[in-house]
């Protein structure tokens, strides 16, 4: 017990700079964000990975349409919202590109790796309060990558008939939130996945 | 109905005026689709502008993005010029837009604008001055998010203002195809409508004429050929072939009784030609036999095969001239007796021959009868005639018998008479001549003259001998004019004096005549006819009985004989009791008399112009009961073809 006391110390020593210095893949500073998706959090974590060409890789196999941009290479911090010592979840800040622009998605993630919530960082649609809105985000809450991925079409980047009608209003807002939580949790498993187990 | 130059005009002018509204109305609602099209066309034009707009400002917010989020300020000079770009593409979409959505495009400029003034004051932040950055950002954020929301606004005003001219493109095609259907379905409508009035008017009402008219004629052969629902020309047209057709089968009927007719008539002149009692031949202008009938077989011996084509004159030799052609003037002969060639046993027949003309070419016909039998009846006819002629000379003569024996007896007394003075004479004389045989007995002879008175006596001899002489010349002329009356002709004529005729006959009938008639003479004729002496004698005497027998008592007779032009008048005329007008239409018939019973025969006058017939005379009688009968006899004066039959 102490022994992983003392390994998580370590860890939080390693990145607390991390965690208080560069939000790395993110625009600015999520800590407002991780706030509002877990109020419970006394504290959280940062875990800074980076995402080269085999991540690349290897998500351009998983989604084929759907893989990272070059510019999403680099550094990539994931976010743990503790709670003392106690993780409540992870905080993933992931851009998707738009017709608005980039898109950016501050997403909370459970232990399990299911989506508990999002808020957008950045958003010009003006669907925006529509994506906002409780309906809107039960596509995606509660729901781990298979499960999202199973909402894509055929075609692999929009999502299927059934999505695409609860969201009649904002159907390209849906689609990019859906490319973004894939990819968001599937690069949060890949990357992140033997940290988030030693927690 | 109407005519067929009417339903060309219909047909023209429909299909004119149709093709015209056709083509109005297509152009009309082209023009409109045309119009919407244009406005539809630019329409997505400005649709693809906006959403190149759209594009660009993905790239524009991007690049944005990639600034602020990677701090790199080089992309703020690109970030201007995508403004720039941004800016002027919505500024050359204005004039296109309406007031709404230029108001629109208004605030993106704006927009843009305060963005790139936004842009333009992060780069010169400073990398520490975080929080400045980060209200930048924030301000940025605010206004490009207007900005995407005005964008999108506009965006979906003008796809809605697409989808609106989309819906009317699509109605309006809709509405120009329904059009073209509909028109074009009427102007099928309407050209079917035409040709079947054509078909039903025109076409059908031919071809029923046609198969009428191509159809086998059947029973009666009458066919319905008018047509009643027809062009007028057609309905006139199948009216005159009704009328032609129905003409022709009143011409055939007549025609085919016409037909029957000939063939009756045929029959009934084959019948006619077959039971003819004559042969009939048709003869060309050569003289051959084309046709005959079956008597001509039977007349000429020989079957109609051999008689066609010979020559008529092979049979009839009068029909031939002396050069032994054809002649085309004796065959016209009506009723001319002639004979057959010498190898027929009966020759005898009897021609007649008219002219035709059969299809243009000159023909005779002639019949020829036999008349064999005829003949041979006109010979026995005239040994009858003759025998009755010559018993009615013997009748005369009986008749006469007793004067004529009177007569002869008066000369015959005298002569007795002066035989027998004579004979008285004789005895004296004889004597006397002894006496003077010897000169001795001179004187005595002497005194015997004187005793006996001889020289009276040969005074009285001489008177005496020519009075018996002329008793008997009388006897003999008497005998002889009997003997020649008696006697039977030759059957030449002879040339004979009707004068010394008339002589005879009055020689013959002067007894008859010398106790109650005189006769007056006044024979001035002088000429000489052809004929047969006996007949005429027995002609004059029949005359002269005749008028004795009218003169009751006391009576004249006048006789005269004169020439006129070429005949001789003979005239008896006298003043007995006449003839009843009655009676002289029949005087000449045979057996006629009105005598009593046995004393006439009633064959006088008919035997009389007989004979004068005979002669090629005539006569002519006139009477007035009470006043006397006149027989005028004409006689030709020497009568050369008696001769010469």
């Amino acid at each position: 017990m102490k022994r992983h006391f003392i390994f998580y110390l370590f860890l939080l020593t390693l990145f607390s700079e991390n965690a208080h210095g560069v939000a790395y893949c993110s625009l600015r500073d999520p800590v407002a964000q991780i706030a509002q998706l877990f109020p419970g959090k006394t504290n959280q974590l940062s875990i800074v990975k980076a995402v080269d060409d085999s991540t690349r890789q290897k998500i351009q196999t998983a989604l084929p349409r759907n893989d990272l941009h070059f510019s999403e290479l680099g550094k990539h911090t994931l976010y743990i919202a503790m709670s003392g010592r106690e993780p409540l979840g992870y905080v993933h800040v992931r851009s998707e590109q738009s017709k608005w622009g980039l898109v950016e998605i501050v997403w909370a993630i459970d232990k399990d790796l299911k989506i508990i919530n999002y808020v957008f960082q950045r958003c010009r649609s003006s669907k925006r309060k529509f994506a906002e809105e409780s309906q809107f985000k039960s596509l995606f809450i509660g729901k781990n990558y298979r499960e999202l991925k199973a909402l894509l079409s055929s075609d692999g980047v929009t999502a299927n008939e059934a999505v695409l009608a609860k969201a009649q209003d904002a159907p390209e807002l849906v689609n990019v939130v859906l490319r973004c939580a894939l990819k968001t949790l599937l690069l949060t498993e890949m990357l992140w996945r033997e940290e988030l187990k030693k927690l | 109905m109407m005519k067929i130059s009417h339903y060309n005009q219909l047909l023209a002018i429909s299909t004119l005026l149709s093709g015209a509204l056709i083509f109005a109305s297509l152009w009309h609602q082209y023009q409109k689709v045309e119009k919407i099209s244009r406005a539809h066309y630019e329409s997505r034009l400005l649709v693809q502008t906006i959403e190149h707009v759209f594009t660009m400002s993905q790239l524009w917010l991007t690049t944005q993005d990639l600034l602020f989020s990677g701090q790199q300020t080089y992309l703020a000079k690109g970030i201007t010029k995508q403004s720039e770009q941004l800016k002027k593409i919505l500024i050359n979409v204005k004039p296109k837009l309406t007031n709404s959505d230029n108001d629109l495009v208004q605030g993106l400029v704006v927009s843009i604008i305060k963005n790139d003034d936004i842009v333009n004051s992060f780069s010169h932040i400073s990398a520490q001055e975080t929080k400045s950055r980060q209200l930048t950002v924030a301000e940025s954020d605010e206004v490009t998010a207007l900005f995407v929301s005005d964008l999108e606004k506009l965006s979906k005003q003008i796809s809605s203002e697409n989808s609106v001219l989309s819906t009317q493109v699509n109605l309006a095609m809709a509405n120009f195809k329904k059009l073209a259907y509909l028109v074009v379905s009427l102007y099928i409508l309407l050209i079917l409508f035409t040709v079947s009035c054509f078909s039903k008017y025109i076409v059908k009402p031919i071809e029923n004429i046609t198969a009428l008219a191509q159809k086998p004629v059947q029973g009666d052969g009458s066919l319905e050929f008018r047509q009643k629902k027809a062009a007028t020309e057609i309905i006139t047209l199948s009216g005159a072939i009704q009328q032609f057709t129905e003409h022709i089968t009143i011409e055939k009927s007549r025609a085919e009784q016409e037909r029957l007719n000939v063939i009756r008539a045929n029959d009934k002149a084959n019948i006619i030609m077959d039971t003819i009692p004559c042969a009939v031949l048709l003869v060309d202008e050569q003289g051959l036999i084309k046709e005959c009938n079956i008597e001509t077989e039977t007349l000429l011996h020989s079957d109609k095969e051999h008689i066609i084509n010979s020559k008529v004159f092979d049979y009839v030799p009068a029909l031939a001239t002396l050069e032994g052609q054809f002649d085309s003037e004796i065959v016209l002969s009506n009723m001319e007796e002639s004979l057959l060639s010498p190898r027929f046993d009966n020759p005898h027949i009897e021609f007649s021959g008219r002219k035709i003309v059969i299809k243009g070419s000159v023909n005779y016909l002639l019949t020829l009868s036999d008349i064999n039998e005829r003949k041979h009846s006109q010979k026995a006819l005239s040994s009858l005639n003759e025998q009755l002629i010559h018993a009615e000379k013997l009748a005369s003569i009986g008749q006469l018998s007793a004067g004529i024996a009177h007569e002869i007896n008066n000369p015959v007394g005298y002569i007795r008479s002066n035989l027998d003075v004579l004979d008285d004479y004789f005895t004296p004389l004889m004597a006397y001549i002894n006496l003077t045989k010897s000169s001795d007995k001179m004187t005595e002879a002497q005194a015997f003259y004187q005793q006996e008175d001889l020289a009276f006596i040969l005074e009285d001899i001489s008177p005496l001998i020519s009075s018996t002489l002329e008793g008997a010349a009388r006897v003999s002329k008497i005998i002889k004019d009997l003997g020649n009356y008696a006697h039977v002709d030759d059957k030449l004529p002879e040339v004979i004096s009707v004068d010394e005729l008339i002589g005879k006959s009055l020689t013959l009938v002067a007894n008859e005549l010398k106790y109650k008639v005189e006769i007056t003479k006044h024979l001035e004729a002088n000429v000489e006819v052809a004929g047969f002496p006996q007949k005429l004698l027995q002609v004059f005497i029949n005359m002269l009985v005749n008028a004795s027998h009218a003169i009751e008592s006391k009576g004249r007779i006048c006789i005269t004989s004169s020439v006129e032009a070429q005949e001789v008048n003979i005239c008896f005329e006298d003043d007995g009791s006449g003839i009843t007008q009655e009676n002289l239409k029949n005087i000449f018939d045979p057996f006629f008399t009105t005598k009593p019973v046995g004393k006439g025969t009633g064959l006088g006058l008919h035997i009389v112009r007989s004979i004068i017939e005979d002669h090629h005379g005539r006569i002519n009688v006139s009477s007035k009961v009470g006043q006397g009968s006149k027989f005028d006899i004409y006689l030709p004066v020497h009568c050369g073809e008696l001769i010469e039959s």
